[in-house]
Parts: C-alpha cells; sequence; structure tokens
C-alpha cells in the first residue's frame, strides 16, 4: 500500500494517540495532544477504532440508541468476569454482536482493510482490579492489528 | 408533567434515530470525506448532536403542544400544566388547586363550664386519619350564656348530663379525603379540657383533589360563555362564575319548551309562556348527611312532631334519622309523616310556584315532620304541650339557598325571568358487585375502590344513565392478576318532587324514566351514590391455572 491509497479515503478523528507502524506502544485515548491539535486516521486504524469503541460501549448506555454497543462491558461492572474461563465466553459472545453490527453498516465502497473480517482473542491476564485483553483484529484485506485493552474490574 | 426533557432517556429511541439520520445526510452532503459509520465522528459529533437536537425538538413539541387549544383538548395528559394554566387564563379561568374540606364538629362537654377551645388542637378523623383544626379558638360559654362574639357558642344541654356545642373546622391538607361522613369520630391529639367526645356533625364537603388539566378543561366551555343570563351555558357561567359556587359538579337549565318546566304553564291556556327557568343542580357527589338539634311537641300516644323551617336544611331530600339528643348510636325512629310546604315569607322575590311539587328541593320548602318515639315515657306528657330535644338528620345538596339568593338578588336578579334553584332530583343508588378472585391474588382494596365508584357515578350528571361499565373501569384500575368484575347490581330510589318513591334496578344500563309530568326525566335527575352505598363482596373465582 503507497500513500496514495489513502489520499481519497473517508478519515474519521484519531482517538488513540500515539500510535505507530511497527513494534509496540502505548496508545493514550485523546483527541489531541500537546504536541498535535488532533489528527485524522483512515485503514486500519480507523477499523480498530470502530471495533474497540462498540465493544467498550455498554449496551443501553447510550440514550436513544439502545442497540448500540455489547454486554462485555456489564459483565466487567457486574463482577462476572472472575477466570480466563468467563473472560472468553463473554468476549466471544461480544465480539460476535460487534462484528454483526459493523458489518451490516459497512458498503460496498469501504475499503477491504477498513472492513472487519473477526477480532480473536488472543491472551488474557486477571491481575487485581484490572484485565488485560490482548486481541487481534483482522480485516477484509487479510492483514490483522494487535492491540492491548487495559480493563479495570473489581479488585 | 414538566414541559422541558431533563433526561436524554426520556427520549424516544424512534425519534433520536430519525434526528441522527437527517444530521447524518446533511453532512454526508457537505463533507463526502468524513466517516459517518459508527467510530469516533459518530459517537462524539453525530450521535450528541442528533441527540441534543432530538431533546430540541421534543421541547418545542411540548410547548406547542401546551400552547394548542386543539392539542390540550385531544391529550391533556401529555401538557405541561403551567403552560396550560397560562393558555385557559386567556380565557378568565384559574385552576381549582384543590380545597381543604370543612365542617361542622359537636364538641361534648362533661359539665356546664366555660370551656376554651384553642385554635392548634388537632383532631384526627377515625376513618381516613385526615387531621382538622378549629378555624379559630372557640370559647364555649355556660348554657343559657348569649354568645356576643363571632368565637364564641353557648352549650346546648343534651339531656343526659352532657352538654354540647359546634365548632368548624378544617382539614388541614388539600383534598377530597377530608370530606367525612357525618357521625365519623375525631380525636384530639392531647386531652382536652372538660371535653368528653368529638364528632363530625355533618358530611363535610368542599374537600377537592386539584383538578387535572382534563378537568381544567371542561371549565372551558362556560367560561368562553358570556356572564350573563341568556343561553344554557351562559346560566353555567353565571353560577360557576362565582368562587362559592365554582365546585359545582352539573347543572342543567330547563326553561321555555322543555316539557319538565310546568311553572311558565300557569296561565288560562295549557301553553309555555316562557319567562320561568328553573335550575337543578348536583352540588356534592352525593347527598349531604346534617344532624340538627330541635325541638319536637309531644302529639299524643307516641307520636311526636317538629317543623323544619326553610332555613334549617334548604331544600333537603329527606329525613334520614331521628334519635334522641345524645343518641349517636341507635338508627333512631323512623319518619311517620313527611308533609312538605313552601314558604316565601319576607322574601324579597317571591318565584311563580303554584304547585307544592314545583318548590320541592328548593330552599324555600319547608317540612311537619311526625315520628313515633316507643321509648320516651308519656304518662307525665301533655299533648301539644310537652316538648323534647331531638337529633334529626337530613340529606341535602348544599349551597341550594345560597345559590338561590344570588341569582334572586336585585343586583342579580334576571329582568326577563322567574329563576328557581333547585337540588337535583335524587336517584339514590346503591350497587354492589363481586370480585372474583384467586388464592394468590392481593387483597382488593376495598375502600378506595368504593370512594373511586362513588366518584365515577358523581360524574355522570344529568345524563339518565349509569352504565354498568363505568363500574367495571373504575374498579379495574384496582385489580391484579386475573381478578375480574361480576354480578354487578344497580338499584336506585328515586324520591320524586311530590314525594312519591319509584325504584329502578338493573345489572347492565340504570336508566332514569322519563316522566316529565312528575319532573323525573334525566335532565332532572342524578345518580346519588356515596362510598357507603358500595357494596363489594371478594369471592373465589376458582381459576382452574
Amino acid at each position: 500500500m503507497s500513500l496514495a491509497d489513502y489520499a481519497v479515503r473517508k478519515y474519521d478523528f484519531l482517538a488513540f494517540q500515539g500510535a505507530t507502524p511497527n513494534g509496540e506502544a502505548q496508545l493514550d485515548m485523546a483527541l489531541y495532544s500537546g504536541q498535535t491539535a488532533g489528527k485524522i486516521c483512515v485503514g486500519a486504524q480507523k477499523l480498530t477504532q470502530r471495533w474497540v469503541l462498540e465493544f467498550l460501549t455498554e449496551k443501553g448506555s447510550m440514550p436513544g440508541l439502545p442497540d448500540r454497543g455489547c454486554d462485555f462491558m456489564a459483565a466487567v461492572r457486574q463482577g462476572r468476569l472472575r477466570t480466563q474461563l468467563n473472560v472468553e465466553q463473554s468476549f466471544y459472545a461480544s465480539a460476535l454482536r460487534v462484528r454483526t453490527a459493523l458489518q451490516l453498516e459497512e458498503y460496498d465502497a469501504m475499503p477491504a482493510d477498513e472492513r472487519l473480517d473477526d477480532a480473536e482473542l488472543l491472551s488474557v491476564v486477571i491481575g487485581p482490579g484490572y484485565l488485560n485483553l490482548r486481541v487481534a483484529i483482522s480485516s477484509v484485506a487479510g492483514d490483522a492489528r494487535t492491540i492491548i485493552l487495559p480493563v479495570e474490574t473489581l479488585p | 408533567m414538566a414541559i422541558e426533557i431533563t433526561s436524554l432517556k426520556q427520549l424516544d429511541a424512534t425519534k433520536v434515530a430519525a434526528m441522527i439520520a437527517q444530521l447524518t445526510q446533511l453532512m454526508a452532503e457537505s463533507h463526502p470525506e468524513v466517516e459517518l459509520t459508527r467510530g469516533v465522528f459518530h459517537d462524539l459529533v453525530l450521535y450528541f448532536d442528533g441527540v441534543l437536537n432530538a431533546a430540541i425538538q421534543e421541547n418545542i413539541t411540548r410547548l406547542q403542544q401546551s400552547n394548542s387549544l386543539l392539542d390540550i383538548n385531544t391529550d391533556p395528559t401529555l401538557a405541561d400544566t403551567s403552560v396550560v394554566d397560562q393558555v385557559l387564563s386567556n380565557y378568565n379561568i384559574t385552576r381549582d388547586n384543590g380545597t381543604p374540606a370543612t365542617g361542622v364538629a359537636t364538641v361534648i362537654f362533661h359539665l356546664n363550664v366555660t370551656t376554651a377551645i384553642a385554635a392548634n388542637v388537632r383532631l384526627t378523623a377515625a376513618d381516613t386519619g385526615v387531621v382538622f383544626q378549629p378555624t379559630e379558638a372557640f370559647v364555649i360559654l355556660r348554657a343559657g350564656n348569649v354568645a356576643t362574639a363571632a368565637n364564641e357558642r353557648v352549650m346546648i344541654p343534651v339531656g343526659d348530663g352532657t352538654y354540647a356545642a359546634n365548632i368548624t373546622v378544617q382539614a388541614t391538607t388539600i383534598g377530597a379525603a377530608g370530606n367525612i361522613r357525618r357521625g365519623v369520630k375525631l380525636t384530639p391529639n392531647s386531652v382536652l379540657n372538660n371535653t368528653a367526645d368529638v364528632y363530625a356533625n355533618t358530611d363535610f364537603i368542599h374537600g377537592r383533589d386539584a383538578s387535572s388539566n382534563a378537568e381544567y378543561l371542561t371549565k372551558l366551555a362556560p367560561a368562553l360563555a358570556a356572564k350573563t343570563i341568556g343561553s344554557r351555558q351562559s346560566y353555567t357561567a353565571a353560577i360557576l362564575n362565582q368562587p362559592a359556587f365554582s365546585n359545582t359538579l352539573h347543572v342543567s337549565v330547563l326553561g321555555c319548551g322543555d316539557p319538565e318546566q310546568q311553572r311558565d304553564q300557569h296561565s288560562l291556556f295549557p301553553v309555555s309562556g316562557g319567562g320561568k327557568v328553573d335550575i337543578y343542580v348536583q352540588t356534592s357527589d352525593y347527598a349531604q348527611l346534617q344532624d340538627h338539634l330541635l325541638e319536637a311537641t309531644y302529639m299524643g300516644g307516641n307520636q311526636w312532631q317538629l317543623i323544619l323551617p326553610r332555613d334549617t336544611a334548604p331544600g333537603f331530600y329527606e329525613v334520614t334519622r331521628i334519635a334522641r339528643a345524645g343518641d349517636t348510636v341507635s338508627s333512631g325512629y323512623g319518619v311517620a309523616e313527611d308533609i312538605r310546604n313552601i314558604d316565601f315569607l319576607n322574601t324579597d322575590f317571591v318565584p311563580d310556584v303554584l304547585y307544592l311539587h314545583e318548590g320541592t328541593y328548593t330552599r324555600y320548602q319547608n317540612a311537619v315532620i311526625r315520628f313515633n318515639d316507643t321509648d320516651a315515657a308519656t304518662s307525665s306528657l301533655v299533648a301539644n304541650e310537652s316538648r323534647a330535644l331531638y337529633v334529626v338528620t337530613t340529606s341535602a345538596m348544599p349551597l341550594i339557598a345560597e345559590m338561590q339568593d344570588f341569582l334572586s338578588s336585585r343586583a342579580n336578579r334576571s329582568r326577563s325571568a322567574d329563576i328557581l334553584v333547585k337540588a337535583a332530583v335524587p336517584c339514590f343508588t346503591k350497587i354492589s358487585f363481586e370480585i372474583r378472585t384467586q388464592a394468590s391474588d392481593p387483597t382488593p382494596p376495598v375502600a378506595e375502590i368504593q370512594a373511586a365508584v362513588s366518584a365515577a357515578v358523581s360524574k355522570i350528571g344529568f345524563s339518565g344513565q349509569l352504565h354498568a361499565s363505568v363500574i367495571t373501569n373504575v374498579v379495574h384500575d384496582y385489580l391484579t392478576g386475573q381478578q375480574a368484575v361480576s354480578s354487578i347490581d344497580m338499584f336506585g330510589k328515586i324520591r320524586r318532587p311530590n314525594g312519591d318513591l319509584s325504584f329502578v334496578r338493573d345489572s347492565a344500563i340504570l336508566r332514569i324514566p322519563t316522566d316529565p309530568e312528575r319532573l323525573v326525566t334525566g335532565r332532572t335527575t342524578v345518580f346519588l351514590t356515596s362510598p357507603q352505598d358500595v357494596s363489594i363482596s371478594v369471592v373465589a373465582a376458582g381459576f382452574l391455572n
């Protein structure tokens, strides 16, 4: 892919600052930082944002849009995720819902690397007061990005 | 309902989705380069803009709904009360914010000594728990003294060694719950000096709940009418415009051409000459019971006679009980004879009343009541000389005299019509029904249902028909699970103006007979049902599931 491939695409605001093309980097959840007045994104970064936003939105938490989100954060908030099996079950149930929701609104002109193929839970770390999910998000184009979701839990 | 959206969760999801879709379309047209599927821009910009716009639109809709008489009439429950108040104020109507109940309480004293009753005494009704207070501090003087100040009362010897005096009390809270029945015991919050007992002397009236938008709107038609004597609505408007009569429930104005109008046919020829107007009014949900302490004259045998002057119980329907003074328990003695007459003595304006039944239930009616006291020792009594005090309980519509006096006063009197105010002809209606239930269902609130049925019947007015569905509609609001209403029986006793009784009974529609010759039609007669007239039997239904 060259830069020209991204030139005429629909863009979204970048909500996770600090992403790098290769290697691991800690992201800041902010629309702008001290150095920038905000950035835009396309491609895999946009796809990842769409998935994360939908996955971390608790179903019913957006007045007027009762179908948005999934049940994963509700399970976290209610302290129902105590074991790795709990987390995996809840993750895949929610990921299925997220995939269905995102794919329903994707349109034909949407580039393949911005269309969701699937999300896979690679590993889970359950610590006191936090939960780390390592998730691989793959697009229809075949490429994948791995993200780590730190989620606060009941200690 | 507050007019403004106070939480975004109050918004209808369909309206929010429509607003977001509209904004998405506008954004797509002006900025096609921005991704508008779910994502950061969608969730942080489009979504919140859509939700807030939907909230603004909802506020506008509510405001429009509240400002439009058409919309208010279509669904009064959706309109904001403060805005409806503003709209209807354009028609000189003010909302009835409710009134506390008032009434006369009888205080029984142990000794014939001057006793003070403080204004801050709290009297709790035994049945409803509503608290009443005296309207002012009262001083009760010894029997035989003369009251000189407005707050002074004189004790009356009851005959059993105790003394009685009446004071006016008022509920401390607004609402119809304060309309307690005659005889209900009132318990002071502290021991009152020299006081043996306190109880309601009359059915308390004037207690009204604040009106809903729907009730408020019913005042619109008379409010729009001119406050003059002319059309039927104008008569109603003239009456309701007076603060004292603003709580009048129903008014039926009958004049020239109405078959119930007989006073305008008093000429040689049996045709309506016009110029006479009979106004039948229902001023209370049901007939008000009131006790009067009256002196009766011994007539010989066991028979006694007393007189009910026209101002004692103006327009009363019937005497329901006569008992010895101080007797608040027994059913008393039945009425042997009820002889009505018309008394126009010393009245400024004398309506044209030729026949007795034309003047019955008006403020000009008086009565001679004869009864048999089977308990009194008669050996020492002298016929036509011996006298004794009796408590006489009457049932009546309140405010009949006041309304007649208002319309007959020189300032208000019509220049072209002879107006006679009458209490609506009574159809004393008893209603009984079963509530079929199963063991697992909670017990239905019988007292609340009785009050609700009574209130529903009082709303019927001069329609001439009481449908069983009115009752089922009300009762079903209090039922749960599989509970159901059955075996409805409605029984009405009509006391015609000539004193005759007729009876109607049905399980589906109770109809007032059309008998204009005797002044009984749906336009003169109302159904009167007190909560005590509603009998409810809770029975096991034996549902199979």
